[in-house]
């Protein structure tokens, strides 16, 4: 492309264009504030202090509350209830003095009187089974809320407690002062739910087979709500989709079950000599030294051995954990246990699976190595995972998080079949449930509040993580179909027209609390995954980008980030304004719909066109007083002269080829002949959203050219972008976002000449 | 769902899009559970299933005349099943009804948006649950 003359020729035309408007005499509009799209975000974002600063890091007055636990934790699996008793040590470390605490009872959200059953809407199906319409309107609601026995202070003194919901006030006898702890103890059990009719993240899978229950329990205790410097007491209340938001703290936790369990769970396991058998202690040292292939601790064949008995005898696995979130378990004895040591940057991590036979043959074959490959993948684009290990458990139909544990779907038909929804499912879930070790079980955004700080980041780092499980196991992506690379659902910026294109009136901007959005996995997940997705490759490029994202990884790993600590630290590492970005993107419903609006071939002439002399003529111009002027035509023009066609546009217009001869330098001299087209394009923006300009020429010897303006070009003018060309071939066609990297939501308006795309339509009718 | 209409075939071509969660919910609570029919494999069985669900649901009516689809077939990828319907010998015409149930009768707050692309551009509307019914006019 050549557009040394660009500057020359807009300067003259603004001779005659500024006296076209001079005539004009508009009606005054009504002012308006600064509504540009690139406006900064000083109305957006919290006020920087001396706790969050603003460049995005913890300040020098950032403290974070600590939750210590030690609990004694007992499994009566034929009557599925959970007994508990825990000390909670919590150390106020914020300058503030603290006259109660908040503690989180979860569980509540399933007692029969819970107000979230209020709130459900609830309607006639057209059609349904007897069973579920019994269950939904005839029987008596399951009561899984917490029975607290008794909150006491460390001296066995009861304390006072106030229970709303699912939030206990413990009233403390004395406020606790800044700097210091206070120990407290409660004693509580629960009807345990089925997770699989119920739908929900803790609870047992029931196989009617064998009368056996695989146990997946988390929420499970009452525990510690977040204390901090944007919210105070987090206690919002959990009415079932706002999930977690939990302060760091060590535990040391017991949990005892059936004797023939196989129980795993968060933190380092102290008993291993008591609870694991000699065959199982000598398949976990081979499981240490084994890089590539998942050794078995418990086989299928043990583990169906083990679900015809039911032991009465108890045996109690020891857990402890520091610097944890949160602490989960799975329990079973229809469990199948494997483990491989993953090298992450030189330190050892095992990458363990829990599943029941009905999981095989894929759980067996895939789920130890996903693993393994996710902390690989997210230790590279955050920071090394620091836990020891990592654990995933196959659940009916759930994915979910808890810190160095998860449950997640995928399992083969009744006959061993395995659609590729179901493998792609299994790998895609268990990727995202693992990457949540690091959003938000490290890097502690808050959940109840902020659904895609951790679902959308990480929604995000699984699409780079899949892609590169995909490179790392092609064999992986081997089912009913052959897939050359991993067919991620979420990420490419393709795949979220369908939700940004729908009716706005379902549709919330992401920055929303998660009890009210509507269409929560497209807002919270596919928006902000691909958001993220598109700004690292099409508006930052991976280089800048992956460097602010570390940064704001490696600045709140073990922290609790807000949203203003991520949408600085990206402008501050990176030296790229984002400010248009995060606006439109996370606080509004906008979406892309950038238009080739109309394309103009121009040549230029010294004789006035007829256009010209009427425009003269009427604002009383007298052009041979102007001194040399260029002008420019179209051959849609009347008295286009076709000699004008000839193919050199310097040389066709006498009054340039005097000004160029006599001003430029040699070498600009020589390269005149190369201009030969020239184009007047004009972009304009249906939708809401800025973003980069994208454009792909094609020029009549075949050839493409992709150029990239950047989102600023809409800075001056917002609706409208008009670009001259010149060019040394003939343009033969031109294509906005021809790779589909902005999510445009209406592509038909993006080519010129107009191209009719066959539809979906069309080419399912033309191949069968 | 997209209906457009060929001036030159003189057809209307549908094609709408049903996510596989929601159809496999469907399969979950009315096929008997000892029959398990493999949701994404092209047998007849499974493919009637589909069609006949799409009989009941779907009812066309062009200038108050109602018109039988055809059933082209379905297709999917790991997420989404695409249904292809024709309505043939339509010239011009002012209105279409469509009578839409399509998921709505188990999935209470399912909404089905149309898009009606003719001559004289796109129109589009929407059914739910309480408001099965919509009239797109073509100009």
């Amino acid at each position: 492309m050549y557009k040394t003359f660009y500057y020359y020729l807009l300067s003259s035309l603004l001779l005659l264009s500024s006296a076209a408007f001079s005539q004009e005499t508009p009606e005054r509009a009504p002012g308006h504030e600064d509504i540009n799209k690139f406006k900064q975000m000083y109305d957006l974002l919290a006020t920087p202090n001396t706790f969050r600063t603003a460049s995005g890091a913890p300040g020098p007055d950032y403290y974070q509350q600590q939750a210590d636990y030690k609990m004694d934790i007992e499994l009566d699996d034929a009557n599925q209830k959970l007994y508990g008793e825990e000390t909670i040590t919590y150390t106020n470390k914020s300058p503030d003095v603290l006259e109660f605490l908040w503690v989180q009872l979860d569980q509540n959200v399933r007692s029969k009187d819970s107000k979230s059953l209020l709130i459900e809407n609830s309607s006639a199906p057209f059609i349904t089974t007897p069973g579920r319409f019994a269950d939904q309107f005839l029987k008596d609601p399951f009561d899984g809320g917490f029975n607290i026995e008794h909150v006491k202070d460390i001296n066995g003194k009861d304390l006072p407690v106030v229970i709303n919901q699912t939030m206990m006030r413990v009233d403390l006898p004395t406020p606790l002062a800044p700097g210091q702890a206070y120990s407290f103890k409660i004693k509580w059990w629960y009807n345990i739910n089925n997770h699989v009719t119920d739908r929900a993240r803790s609870g047992y899978e029931h196989f009617e087979k064998d009368g056996n229950n695989a146990y997946v329990i988390a929420q499970f205790f009452p525990r510690m709500a977040v204390y901090n410097d944007v919210e105070g007491w987090q206690n919002h209340q959990f009415w079932g989709s706002g999930e977690f938001a939990l302060p760091f703290g060590n535990y040391e936790v017991n949990i005892t079950v059936p004797a023939d369990h196989i129980l795993d769970g968060t933190g380092v396991l102290q008993n291993r000599k008591e609870v694991f058998s000699k065959e199982m202690l000598k398949r976990y040292e081979q499981a240490m030294n084994s890089y590539d292939e998942p050794v078995l601790i418990v086989t299928q064949e043990e583990a169906e051995a083990a679900e015809k008995s039911f032991s009465d005898k108890k045996k109690t696995w020891k857990l402890k954990a520091e610097n944890v979130r949160d602490f989960a378990f799975a329990t079973s004895r229809r469990f199948v246990y494997d483990m491989m040591a993953v090298d992450i940057n030189g330190k050892r991590v095992m990458a363990v699976s829990m599943y029941p036979k009905e999981g095989n043959p894929l759980w067996e074959d895939w789920s130890t190595k996903a693993v393994a490959s996710t902390l690989k993948s997210y230790s590279k684009y955050t920071f090394d995972y620091p836990y020891h290990k990592a654990i995933s458990v196959h659940a009916r139909n759930q994915g979910m998080e808890y810190p160095m544990i998860c449950w997640n779907y995928g399992r083969p038909d009744e006959n061993g079949k395995i659609s590729d929804r179901v493998r792609f499912g299994m790998y895609g879930v268990i990727i995202h449930e693992v990457g949540h070790n690091f959003f938000p079980m490290i890097v502690n955004s808050d959940e109840r509040q902020w659904a895609w700080m951790d679902e959308g980041i990480n929604t995000f780092v699984q699409y780079l993580a899949e892609q590169e499980f995909g490179e790392r196991y092609p064999e992986a992506l081997v089912g009913e179909k052959t897939y050359d690379k991993y067919p991620s659902r979420r990420g490419p910026a393709a795949n979220i027209v369908p939700y940004m294109s729908g009716d706005q009136s379902f549709i919330t901007p992401i920055m929303a609390n998660p009890e009210y959005v509507r269409q929560l996995g497209n807002n919270a997940y596919g928006k902000p995954a691909t958001a993220l997705n598109i700004l690292r490759e099409t508006v930052m490029g991976p280089d800048l980008f992956d460097k602010a994202f570390q940064t704001y990884s490696r600045r709140w790993m073990f922290k609790h980030p807000t949203p203003d600590d991520f949408f600085r630290t990206m402008e501050d590492a990176s030296a790229v304004d984002l400010d248009w970005f995060w606006r439109g993107w996370f606080f509004t419903t906008d979406y892309v719909d950038i238009r080739l609006k109309e394309v103009k071939k121009l040549y230029i002439t010294s004789e006035p066109t007829a256009k010209v002399k009427a425009f003269a003529e009427e604002n009383n111009i007298d052009l041979s007083k102007q001194g040399p002027l260029v002008y420019t035509t179209t051959e849609e023009e009347a008295d286009f002269n076709p000699a004008l066609k000839s193919g050199n546009l310097v040389a066709s217009a006498t009054s340039l080829k005097a000004y160029a001869d006599e001003n430029l330098s040699a070498a600009e001299k020589a390269k005149l002949p190369q201009a030969k087209f020239m184009y007047e394009l004009t972009f304009d923006r249906p939708g809401g959203l800025v973003m980069p300009l994208i454009v792909a020429y094609t020029y009549a010897d075949g050839t493409t050219e992709e150029v990239r303006y950047p989102a600023q070009i809409w800075a001056k003018s917002n609706d409208k972008v008009t670009k001259v060309l010149i060019t040394d071939k003939e343009i033969t066609k031109i294509t906005v976002d021809p790779k589909l990297e902005t999510a445009d939501i209406d592509v038909s308006n993006n080519t010129w000449p107009r191209e009719e795309k066959p539809t979906r339509f069309d080419n399912f009718r033309n191949q069968n | 769902m997209e209906i457009r209409h060929d001036e030159a075939k003189k057809e209307l071509q549908i094609s709408l899009s049903i996510f596989w969660d929601d159809w496999e919910r469907y399969l979950d609570e009315t096929q008997p559970s000892d029959k398990i029919v493999n949701y994404q494999d092209d047998s007849k069985e499974a493919t009637l299933l589909f069609e006949n669900y799409l009989k009941q649901h779907l009812r066309f009516s062009i200038d108050n005349q109602p018109k039988t689809f055809e059933y082209l077939g379905r297709e999917y990828d790991l997420d989404v099943m695409y249904g292809y319907l024709l309505i043939k010998n339509i010239e011009t015409f002012q209105a279409i009804e469509i009578k839409n149930t399509v998921l709505t009768d188990f999935i209470p707050d399912q909404q089905n948006i149309i898009h009606l692309i003719t001559a004289n551009g796109r129109k589009s509307s929407m059914t739910d649950a309480d408001k099965p019914k919509a009239v797109l006019k073509t100009n």
